[in-house]
């Protein structure tokens, strides 16, 4: 795990070298490589009525995400796997949601959406690193994920593939399912990231 | 030593009494010190600035004097917090969110002469103590509102968005259906829900068959999943209720008006309360008949919002406050 992540340091670092000037950026492929097989997020987005607790994990090829209720409320609960051909499959189906397999996880389990991609290589090229709450993120445009009409882009952690943000593609701004900066805990086993604003 | 005025003595005594009084006896200071602490950031113009402003308007207002304590979601790191000022003899502590209703309580029994405020649900009642008070708020009377007002802007046929099936989610939009079916019976409603509270392009893709389906107007109950509904309502030149943020810009465009909490009336309610001694015990809900739900500023982007709108909304209000006008339980099984 930790040569992984050294790797993943050194693609940033070598991607900073190069741009001058420049932000640095990432091979989303390359980066894809240093990624373990599990990470924990957890955080919370604030509301206008509530403070929403989210969690997301990814387990090997399962990926889990939980939220959506103020703390102590029972939370909505989606989980989806991913095949090693980049099928996903829905194993928790939230109440009303169509989990026949033709939509897209745009949110939090874009996560799974973009390694998808990743294994049936459609996704490839380098993105800008931008700076959340002190980690590193790589915003992908979602139309490069399958997603038509895309209004947010995902934007993930560069050491974990974790999803902890969203940019609004007409503003350019960190929008809608984004981690309240200072709430973000991230595990990856082995390391930690912990936000220090 | 110097000499002390007879008033200064009195004034003295005043705040020797306020201090060594029990929770139950009432505090005689002018100004009460108070303490609200809050999960996240006071300014993020959502559930955390609603403490923020409510305890400026009080401190306005010369009732109190406060001070904030930001980021305080883990229970382990804000206990010591609350015990901290406690000790210091802060006469009301405020813990803002569920995520301080335990700590609030653990650490009130420790220091029965100091009055606290718990936030909660509906078992948050049934915890409090004789120097607790408790607080939660009505989400069915959020979608309530919210359709009242949709029924006022004279659309046929309104669509409602939700994101997950939860039962909180779906007591709002029982209210919503309520609200509209109040002020506009012969409106009628199409309802979808997405099943998700985070996946903006499902809520997009759902507004736009709303929208096909002749929906004239979008309320969503999602907060997360607003951005969706906004970009699918402006694509199709439909007004919405219920976005909050900006939405990238459109929410200015597309939203004419949503929900929000106004912490004052209940915050208020415990520094009567600890003044008069009647403290304790009591659990608040915050609605729209004790305006712990109020309108947020009126976006009439196409002059179809009636002029006296938050004229009505106010006489809904009173009638509602004064037990004229009831409403019914939202949270019971579907009819």
């Amino acid at each position: 795990m930790v040569k992984w992540l050294t790797m993943a340091i050194a693609i940033v670092g070598l991607a900073s070298a190069c741009a001058v000037e420049a932000a640095p950026t990432v091979d989303i492929s390359e980066a894809a490589v240093s990624w373990g097989t599990r990470f924990i997020l957890i955080g919370t987005k604030t509301e206008p009525t509530y403070v929403e607790h989210i969690s997301l994990a990814r387990d090997g090829d399962l990926f889990i995400l939980q939220g959506g209720a103020p703390a102590g409320m029972a939370p909505s609960r989606e989980s989806i796997a991913l095949d090693a051909n980049g099928t996903l499959r829905h194993v928790d189906c939230p109440p009303a949601m169509n989990c026949d397999g033709t939509d897209l996880p745009s949110g939090f389990l874009a996560s799974a959406t973009m390694l998808a991609a990743l294994r049936q290589q459609r996704l490839s090229g380098r993105f800008p690193v931008v700076s959340y709450a002190g980690l590193e993120l790589i915003c992908i445009p979602a139309d490069r994920l399958g997603v038509q009409d895309a209004v947010l882009d995902p934007c993930v952690e560069v050491h974990s593939g974790a999803v902890i943000a969203q940019r609004h593609r007409r503003s350019g701004e960190f929008d809608g399912p984004s981690l309240d900066p200072w709430s973000i805990s991230l595990s990856i086993p082995d390391h930690q990231f912990a936000p220090s604003m | 030593m110097p000499k002390l005025s007879r008033l200064q003595f009195v004034a003295g005594l005043a705040s020797a009494f306020a201090l060594v009084g029990s929770a139950g006896s009432g505090i005689a200071a002018e100004k009460l010190k108070v303490a609200v602490l809050v999960p996240g950031l006071a300014n993020d113009g959502a559930f955390n600035q609603a403490a923020l402003e409510g305890a400026k308007k009080l401190a306005d207002e010369g009732l109190i004097t406060f001070e904030i304590r930001e980021k305080q979601r883990d229970p382990a790191g804000s206990e010591p917090v609350i015990r901290q000022y406690a000790q210091r003899g802060y006469d009301l502590i405020i813990g803002h969110g569920i995520e301080l209703s335990e700590p609030i309580l653990n650490v009130a029994k420790d220091f029965p002469k100091v009055h606290f405020a718990a936030s909660g649900g509906p078992d948050l009642a049934g915890k409090l103590t004789a120097n607790t008070d408790g607080w939660t708020y009505d989400f069915a009377q959020y979608g309530y509102l919210s359709g009242w007002v949709a029924g006022k802007l004279g659309v046929s046929k309104v669509g409602s968005l939700g994101g997950p099936q939860l039962p909180f989610i779906l007591a709002a939009h029982k209210g919503f259906k309520g609200g509209l079916q109040e002020t506009d019976p012969s409106a009628t409603v199409i309802e979808v829900y997405t099943g998700s509270f985070d996946d903006v392009q499902k809520a997009a893709e759902a507004t736009k068959g709303l929208i096909a389906q002749g929906a004239e107007l979008i309320w969503t109950s999602g907060d997360g999943i607003g951005n969706g509904v906004a970009a699918a309502a402006e694509q199709a030149g439909i007004h919405t209720l219920g976005v909050t943020g900006s939405a990238g810009g459109l929410a200015q465009k597309v939203n004419i008006v949503s929900v929000e909490l106004n912490m004052y009336p209940t915050f208020r309610a415990y520094v009567d309360a600890a003044k008069d001694g009647s403290f304790g015990k009591k659990f608040f809900v915050s609605g729209l008949a004790n305006k712990g739900l109020v309108l947020t500023p009126i976006n009439d982007i196409d002059k179809r919002v009636p002029a006296d709108l938050q004229k009505q909304v106010d006489a809904l209000v009173g009638q509602l406050a004064s037990g004229a006008k009831t409403l019914p339980d939202f949270y019971g099984p579907a009819k």
